[in-house]
């Protein structure tokens, strides 16, 4: 019973990671919160949906096609949000993405209508048993595109050109600059590759609910957010690793107390983190700097 | 109605702007000190049931009411501010994001007062004292921003370190500043349960944490009135743009989008009324020539 829990809570969490891991790779960059992301989460189940049901490719196009769409959006979300605002006012792409997110629900709603769609049974749910635990194959595909798609930004941000730009970014922009690095070009892959992510772990979500939520962007994408600070702000590994222990305790909250608490759990943990660790669990000196 | 008596809001939006202004300076308060919140309806909940159970199931008078909920606002306040002290920027606007999460999913919970289903009974609360709160508020910040605190405020907001070396204790003065704004937050809290006679839960998530942000960065982070202008704007656009029916949000979003790429200082800066008191003076020094000459007489006076 408890490993099952366990086991659930890992797909949850996977979910949160990747989220969290798009909330971070901004942050990292810009030092500025991106909270049209959980929107761009959201609206990822959507363009999924519509790639299912009004064009009728397979499951797979669907993936990749609102990966691609999410990633555009996030490029429009840099354009208008982030590209013109001055270092000193720190706080206005906070609030213009905020304003953003509002607009894109309120888009979805007016094309999509205001009820949860359901998503058609594209996925056999077969269940396969392992040593006793219960898994289904939506759980396993889920945790399965997750687990790629956090190698495959790992080797990204640690072999590659671009990623190791991305990190010097991170790091310290003029030095960056001086070493040559094209920064705005750096910054508008990272926003492709975090929303790309957020676009995915939607539908995914929404695989996993059985249906496409207009709502999820608040509850889903602001835990995510959570699960960011408490892997320290900026720091992409933490939040790999806090979003499966944040999905880990929610399901285990869920199982052994109430909904209520489980709702909690999240929020439990980002507080008493703060209290004696203001930099996140996984920050260092870079991340304190950050805030 | 005819002519231009449209512009003219309804009591309801009246009330709501004057309780929007009070929520607008609680976080203009505590960004005064570099405290970046974005749980004051945390706050506001916890004064909306304080005074409602006072008034409701306690039967006390509504300015005893108003006045319980200052008090818990501020213990609540400098509560949360204490282990917010240790962390900084983001993080704080984060934490106060999960106290919000908190308090709210507590009020849903506590069948006491009425758990998600809300809590009714509340009332008495008129345009004539939602305006005398905000004046008494108004005066109560000006007051505060011309005192040897308010220079404080200022000093920790630019450079904490500079204002700890220059010998202000830094630490009372971020938790004044964040329990004066959680007294307010908890106040407008109060002065809406009595008008709007029903309060569920709901009423406090984290929306309505930002909207008060969205009213002190539109109308100007930097002044007093700026973050006034910003309540009093973004209540009425809805009003307004209800012909646009339920388009408005989208135009509304992408207005305030647009703002913070054009002028994120806000629409009131301080060089703003600085222009404004310039304009005023000068005016003033038109109509009455004779004074002017005398004051300059008794400077020359002086420098000599």
């Amino acid at each position: 019973m408890f490993l099952q829990q366990v086991v659930n809570g890992i797909m949850l969490g996977s979910m949160y990671s990747l989220v969290a891991i798009g909330y971070t790779l901004v942050f990292g960059l810009l030092s500025l919160l991106n909270l049209a992301h959980g929107d761009v989460f959201m609206i990822g189940a959507f363009f999924g949906l519509f790639l299912l049901m009004a064009l009728g490719l397979p499951l797979w196009a669907a993936f990749v096609g609102s990966l691609v769409l999410a990633g555009v959006l996030g490029l429009v979300v840099e354009l208008l949000c982030f590209r013109r605002v001055k270092p000193e006012y720190h706080f206005a792409p906070a609030l213009s993405t905020v304003a953003l997110g509002m607009v894109i629900v309120e888009m979805t709603r007016r094309v999509w209508g205001t009820q949860p769609l359901s998503i058609p049974k594209t996925v056999e749910a077969v269940n396969f048993s392992i040593g006793g635990l219960l898994i289904s194959s939506i759980q396993l595909l889920i945790f399965g595109i997750a687990i790629v798609l956090m190698i495959c930004l790992e080797l990204l941000l640690q072999r590659t050109r671009i990623g190791s730009a991305l990190r010097a970014v991170a790091e310290h922009v003029t030095t960056a600059k001086l070493l040559g690095v094209n920064v705005s070009r750096t910054i508008i892959f990272a926003f492709f590759v975090s929303s790309a992510l957020a676009g995915i772990a939607g539908l995914l979500l929404a695989l996993r609910l059985g249906v496409a939520d207009q709502n999820v962007g608040l509850s889903y994408g602001l835990k995510a957010l959570a699960v960011m600070v408490i892997g320290g702000l900026g720091n992409v590994r933490g939040a790999m690793v806090c979003g499966i222990i944040a999905g880990v305790a929610e399901v285990l909250a869920q199982a052994y107390t109430s909904a209520a608490i489980a709702n909690l759990a999240v929020w439990a943990i980002l507080i008493v983190v703060l209290i004696f660790r203001p930099q996140g669990l996984f920050g260092t000196r870079l991340q304190t700097e950050r805030a | 109605m005819d002519g231009l008596g449209f512009l003219i809001p309804k009591e309801s939006t009246q009330m709501m702007i004057g309780v929007n202004i009070i929520l607008a300076w609680s976080f203009y308060i505590m960004i005064s000190t570099g405290q970046l919140s974005l749980g004051n309806s945390a706050f506001m909940a916890l004064g909306a049931y304080g005074a409602g159970v006072a008034t409701v199931n306690f039967k006390l008078p509504l300015l005893v009411a108003l006045i319980i909920a200052i008090a818990i606002g501020g213990l609540f306040g400098t509560l949360v501010s204490f282990p917010a002290l240790r962390v900084r920027g983001m993080y704080l606007a984060m934490m106060t994001i999960g106290v919000e999460e908190v308090v709210q999913s507590f009020f849903r919970n506590f069948d006491y007062v009425g758990g998600a289903t809300g809590f009714r009974g509340m009332k008495g609360v008129t345009v004539w004292m939602v305006a005398l709160a905000v004046v008494l508020m108004a005066f109560f910040i000006w007051r505060l921003e011309s005192s040897r605190l308010g220079r404080s405020f200022e000093a920790v907001r630019d450079d904490e370190m500079v204002a700890n070396t220059m010998g202000l204790n830094t630490t009372y003065i971020k938790v004044l500043a964040f329990a004066i704004g959680a007294a307010m937050a908890s106040l407008a809290g109060a002065l809406y349960a009595h008008f709007i006679l029903f309060i569920a839960p709901e009423h406090f998530d984290f929306w309505q944490s930002i909207l008060p942000t969205f009213y002190v960065i539109l109308g100007g982070v930097q002044t007093l009135w700026g973050a006034a202008l910003g309540a009093v704007i973004l209540t009425l656009l809805p009003e307004y743009f209800r012909p646009l029916k339920e388009w408005w949000i989208i135009v509304y979003g992408l207005a305030i989008v647009a703002m913070m790429a054009y002028r994120p200082q806000g629409l009131i800066s301080k060089s703003v009324t600085l222009h404004i008191a310039k304009a005023a003076k000068s005016l003033i020094r038109a109509r009455a020539p004779g004074a002017t000459e005398a004051r300059e007489a008794a400077q020359g006076s002086e420098v000599s």
